[in-house]
């Protein structure tokens, strides 16, 4: 695939080598390292060495049937666990995981991703309801931040995702965020099914994203 | 419990609007405004019944429902037609931008969910930093921790009775002064070698937390537990650091 990546240097370190650093460093680093600091890291000589190194590393763990891979979020690449490991690992961190964001708080984030820079009055006139708690709780949570002051009264602040949002909801970038023709498309989907007035009381249903086995 | 529904089902006017909307069937462009008014007032009634706290945002709606309603029985002035703006006009264009973004938040609790599945590496905590790199100043609560260490030390010796001195702080801060003069740098537990009485090593301690406040002293240790070090300000202040180590 890149056969003539070491034909410039002398010093070229070879594939193998690269392929490794880089999992030493996926596997040591706490956030998505991107391909840039990968190769600044290991000291090979493009971002394209970096990717091939990549793709031939979650080939291998593919094909080892290994219980991790390799995914491309907020800008970087990072070392996660399959899906389908999720109620073990979830064991693991029983109790210590953060809350799922609330309906508000979601709509709330949705709104700063879309239209970002915004103020709280601006994000209020879309969602009808004062949002002061939500943006506390997303900017306590990391996911917003503020990123400027506005030109109107007061100069009110004006809030912008953070790379931490990306990461949590698991985008590449925000080219990865659905278009509205998407959610409208979406949105015609949702009211084919018209929903009861009053859904049934929340009743567990102890998918906790496990799998449930039928056994019969 | 079904209160908790309600006030999660809807979080503000527009999504009680939206409710009713698509309940009803209602094409969204062409609002029967008259009936969405009275079913929005009934929602209120029933939520106040069940003694809820309905937002001022909700009523603020059903003002502008009201709004809307009169404006749409005045008679239209059949020449100004092209002029004549539908009062829905603005609440259904809130109603759409609300509804895409209350879309995309079904959407975004999808990928939380699916990002919830996987774990990434978690948050590193630092293995013990490099010798070379400069320490940092300590406060009051580190000073403590290492008193209580040599309070520690105190309680396996053995302990022989002797005719208190009566030191003051300010003969052991002339004692301090007369020892980081000579070394520039000291280590904190050196000052309590020796055979102290409880007293004498309070009676240190506080000489040492005095010329501290006073600046003639700074405490620094490489990382939280680790050895202090008491300098001279300027004196082993790694800040123009080549590489000088100690211990």
């Amino acid at each position: 695939m890149d056969q003539n990546m070491d034909e410039n240097s002398s010093f070229e370190k070879d594939e193998q080598t690269i392929e490794r650093e880089i999992e030493a460093l996926l596997f040591a680093s706490d956030t998505p390292l991107s391909a840039a600091k990968l190769a600044g890291l290991t000291g090979a000589a493009s971002s394209r060495s970096i990717l091939s190194a990549i793709g031939s590393l979650s080939r291998f763990y593919r094909e080892s049937n290994r219980s991790y891979t390799i995914v491309e979020v907020a800008g970087g690449y990072q070392l996660i666990t399959l899906p389908e490991f999720s109620g073990t690992v979830s064991r693991l961190f029983k109790g210590k995981k953060k809350a799922k964001l609330t309906r508000p708080a979601l709509e709330t984030l949705a709104i700063v991703a879309y239209k970002q820079p915004i103020s709280r009055m601006q994000i209020e006139a879309i969602r009808g309801v004062s949002c002061d708690g939500v943006l506390a709780t997303l900017i306590e949570r990391e996911l917003i931040s503020i990123s400027g002051r506005g030109d109107g009264i007061g100069k009110p602040f004006l809030y912008s995702t953070t790379k931490k949002f990306l990461e949590y909801l698991g985008l590449k970038d925000f080219r990865d965020l659905p278009s509205f023709e998407e959610l409208e498309r979406r949105f015609a989907m949702d009211t084919a099914a018209v929903r009861p007035l009053v859904p049934p009381p929340a009743v567990e249903t102890g998918e906790n994203g496990e799998r449930q086995i039928n056994g019969q | 419990m079904p209160y908790q529904i309600r006030l999660v089902q809807f979080e503000g006017p527009l999504d009680l609007l939206l409710h009713l909307i698509r309940r009803d069937k209602i094409n969204i462009y062409d609002i029967p405004i008259s009936h969405i008014t009275r079913e929005y007032l009934v929602y209120i009634e029933v939520m106040q019944e069940l003694e809820l706290e309905v937002a001022g945002d909700f009523f603020v709606m059903a003002a502008t429902l009201m709004r809307i309603k009169s404006q749409m029985l005045l008679p239209r002035h059949e020449g100004l037609e092209e002029e004549e703006v539908d009062p829905r006009e603005e609440l259904v264009r809130n109603l759409l931008e609300y509804r895409k973004f209350k879309e995309a938040a079904h959407c975004f609790a999808e990928k939380e969910e699916d990002r919830r599945r996987v774990f990434p590496r978690p948050v590193i905590h630092p293995v013990e930093e490099d010798a070379s790199e400069e320490p940092a100043e300590v406060g009051l609560f580190d000073l403590l921790e290492a008193l209580q260490g040599v309070f520690e030390n105190l309680k396996h010796q053995a302990i022989y009775r002797v005719v208190p001195d009566s030191v003051t702080v300010e003969q052991k801060i002339e004692m301090i002064r007369a020892n980081i003069a000579r070394r520039s740098e000291v280590l904190f537990t050196e000052l309590f070698n020796g055979k102290f009485t409880k007293m004498e090593i309070i009676v240190t301690f506080l000489a040492l937390l005095e010329m501290i406040k006073l600046g003639e002293l700074v405490a620094r240790q490489m990382s939280h537990g680790a050895d202090i070090w008491l300098y001279k300000p300027g004196f082993g202040s790694y800040i123009d650091a080549d590489g000088s180590e100690h211990g």
